[in-house]
């Protein structure tokens, strides 16, 4: 790609654990990262901070090589900061000072250091709070004088390491809301690495998903999120994606079978809401699969076992195996219901509620 | 306060502990008992007690800012080092902490004496080491540094790295991160070490008294006017016992010095 302002490829190798996967970032560009925990999220960043070495690829920020096989630039001549889960905030210095640092260490005068540190902790949301020193801060306003810190230093491109997970939910939703302000206005090429998908809604255009070293999926983050291309990318997605086989009009996995227009290898995508979960007569395994066998299902309805139940805000999320299905309850049907794990149920889906995609 | 806070030690331990304590207080208590309140005054300002606290603070200041030059290098060496090479070289900074300070001052000799391995080069070009000034800071030096670099290396591998790789992707150089970030975070051990340091270069007799010998107004330090007052020669004993006071009162303000530091360490470094 031409133009890019991050274009990393990087190959790592540590011990049993092996990392090759390539992203690239427009100038301007906010580029969601997300993936299972061990998938290589935190060691890609560090490829691209400079805090670890590419074993093959490269690392290039603007026309500039800064890591590759035999190049390796350190850390402090990147122009890439790295903004992690902890601020990191210097204990020793005011909120004011540790703003003023990356611009003092690129030799701003420290009269216009200053200045220029009191105008971004304004546009962090944090007016008249320079002369705090870090401790007296709350967990949400240190991540906000980080970021003014990372963004007053003028970075070419900033690395957000899951910055908000730190934080409860209605303080990383103020800082959310202040980074979605802040990183078009700074006009900085951002990697974000997350477990949210809100947060790769809110703050970025395109979204990567890498499982065990390896990039699965990217596209823009609606493409991603709509038509998640593996288990892990329709968990983040919210949406259950059951593979089958589909011929002649019809598609079937396991004991669910609908009526599709593919054929081969097709993902059904539909989403826990549209699940109906009703009680079958049988109350032990063995009776609900003789009712499953003797062929008293309608098309888009099958008998599963529940596996576990999951609290949501919305209500309970019930999960059930073969295939691994997720159905979301109201709490009160839960009590209802007297669903409890290994409890033979009927779920149903309706054929509209389904979309297709090959596998 | 209840019983469980305090929690299950045998009760009967409370008696060698009062034995202890008791060790430690009494002779200074004794040593106190002792001074001449009369004559104090007249003790510290004679001629040979002022000329043995003048050398003593001039020569421990300077041992102390010989050590602060090479000490704060080489604590930053170990604190950085991989474990097992921090382990090699701490035990050797820790050599010359336990060893009797007397074989310090043999080694010294052996090494910059008139037949040691650099003696005879030194005196080639001039320069003679034992038995001079110079000596008094070279011991100093050589028993005060290991507190200095310790207690140093101790705070700066407690901060651990995460602050100097935050400020160098800020764009910071090696010096900036070290003046900015890396010593101000340490600042907790290195003035704890700096104290300690120069409490042990004032308080040294063992090495000086090898080393440097007790020449009166070039070698001989509180601790050796002291020594020698109680032989009965150059200085009275009331000297001895009033410079003896001038050191203890010394070590409380040096204790009290790195006590008020505590609250501030533990400020600092979350």
């Amino acid at each position: 790609m031409t133009g890019a302002a991050l274009e990393v490829h990087a190959v790592v190798r540590r011990g049993h654990f092996a990392l090759d996967a390539a992203l690239a970032a427009r100038p301007g560009e906010t580029v969601a990262v997300m993936g299972p925990s061990g998938a290589g999220k935190s060691t890609l960043l560090d490829v691209i901070a400079g805090l670890a070495r590419v074993r093959e690829g490269s690392v290039r920020v603007g026309d500039r090589e800064v890591s590759a096989r035999r190049t390796h630039v350190p850390p402090q001549k990147r122009g890439v900061v790295l903004l992690r889960q902890d601020p990191q905030l210097f204990p020793h210095l005011s909120a004011r000072d540790n703003v003023a640092f990356g611009l003092r260490a690129r030799g701003t005068p420290r009269d216009q250091a200053i200045t220029a540190a009191d105008e971004w902790l304004w546009r962090v949301g944090l007016p008249g709070a320079g002369a705090h020193a870090p401790r007296e801060l709350s967990g949400g306003q240190q991540q906000r004088v980080a970021l003014a810190r990372a963004l007053a230093a003028g970075p070419s491109v900033l690395l957000l390491d899951e910055p908000l997970t730190a934080l409860d939910p209605e303080t990383a939703g103020g800082v959310r809301a202040m980074l979605a302000e802040q990183l078009p206005a700074a006009h900085t090429t951002a990697v974000l690495v997350t477990h949210d998908a809100v947060d790769a809604a809110a703050l970025a255009q395109s979204l990567f998903l890498i499982e065990q070293g390896r990039i699965t999926q990217s596209g823009s983050v609606r493409e991603v999120l709509s038509s998640p291309a593996t288990a892990f990318g329709a968990t983040v997605a919210g949406v259950n994606r059951v593979v089958g086989r589909a011929r002649g009009g019809g598609w079937q996995a396991g004991p669910l079978a609908l009526p599709a227009p593919l054929t081969g290898a097709v993902a059904a995508l539909f989403r826990p809401v549209d699940v109906v979960l009703e009680t079958v007569a049988a109350h032990t395994w063995t009776g609900a699969l003789r009712l499953a066998e003797s062929g008293d299902t309608a098309p888009g309805e099958w008998i599963a076992r529940v596996e576990r139940l999951e609290q949501t805000l919305a209500g309970v999320r019930v999960h059930t195996a073969e295939p691994g299905v997720a159905v979301d309850v109201p709490v009160d049907a839960v009590a209802g219901l007297g669903l409890v794990s290994g409890l033979p149920v009927r779920l149903r889906v309706d054929a509209a509620s389904v979309r297709f995609v090959p596998a | 306060m209840t019983g469980s806070e305090r929690g299950f030690v045998p009760q009967i331990l409370v008696v060698p502990a009062v034995f202890g304590l008791a060790l430690l207080v009494v002779p200074l208590t004794a040593l106190v008992g002792r001074v001449q309140w009369s004559t104090l005054w007249a003790d510290v300002t004679s001629p040979a007690a002022l000329s043995a606290l003048a050398l003593s603070v001039q020569t421990g200041v300077l041992a102390t800012a010989v050590c602060v030059v090479i000490g704060v290098p080489l604590a930053l060496l170990i604190a950085r080092a991989g474990a097992r090479s921090a382990a090699l070289l701490r035990a050797f900074v820790t050599v010359p902490l336990v060893l009797p300070p007397m074989v310090g001052g043999v080694a010294l000799l052996f090494l910059f004496g008139r037949s040691g391995w650099l003696g005879p080069t030194l005196a080639g070009w001039g320069i003679q080491i034992p038995f001079t000034t110079t000596a008094v800071v070279l011991a100093q030096t050589f028993v005060a540094l290991p507190f200095l670099v310790l207690a140093l290396e101790g705070s700066l591998r407690a901060t651990g790295v995460g602050y100097e790789q935050t400020a160098a992707a800020l764009g910071a150089g090696r010096w900036r991160i070290l003046w900015r970030v890396t010593l101000p975070l340490a600042a907790p051990g290195l003035v704890a070490g700096v104290v300690l340091c120069f409490a042990r270069a004032v308080g040294e007799f063992g090495a000086t008294a090898l080393f440097a010998g007790n020449a009166p107004g070039v070698t001989q330090t509180m601790p050796l006017a002291i020594y020698t007052a109680f032989n009965g020669a150059g200085v009275t004993q009331g000297t001895a016992v009033a410079l003896s006071l001038l050191l203890l009162v010394t070590a409380i303000t040096v204790l009290l010095l790195v006590r008020a530091w505590r609250p501030a360490a533990t400020g600092v470094v979350r």
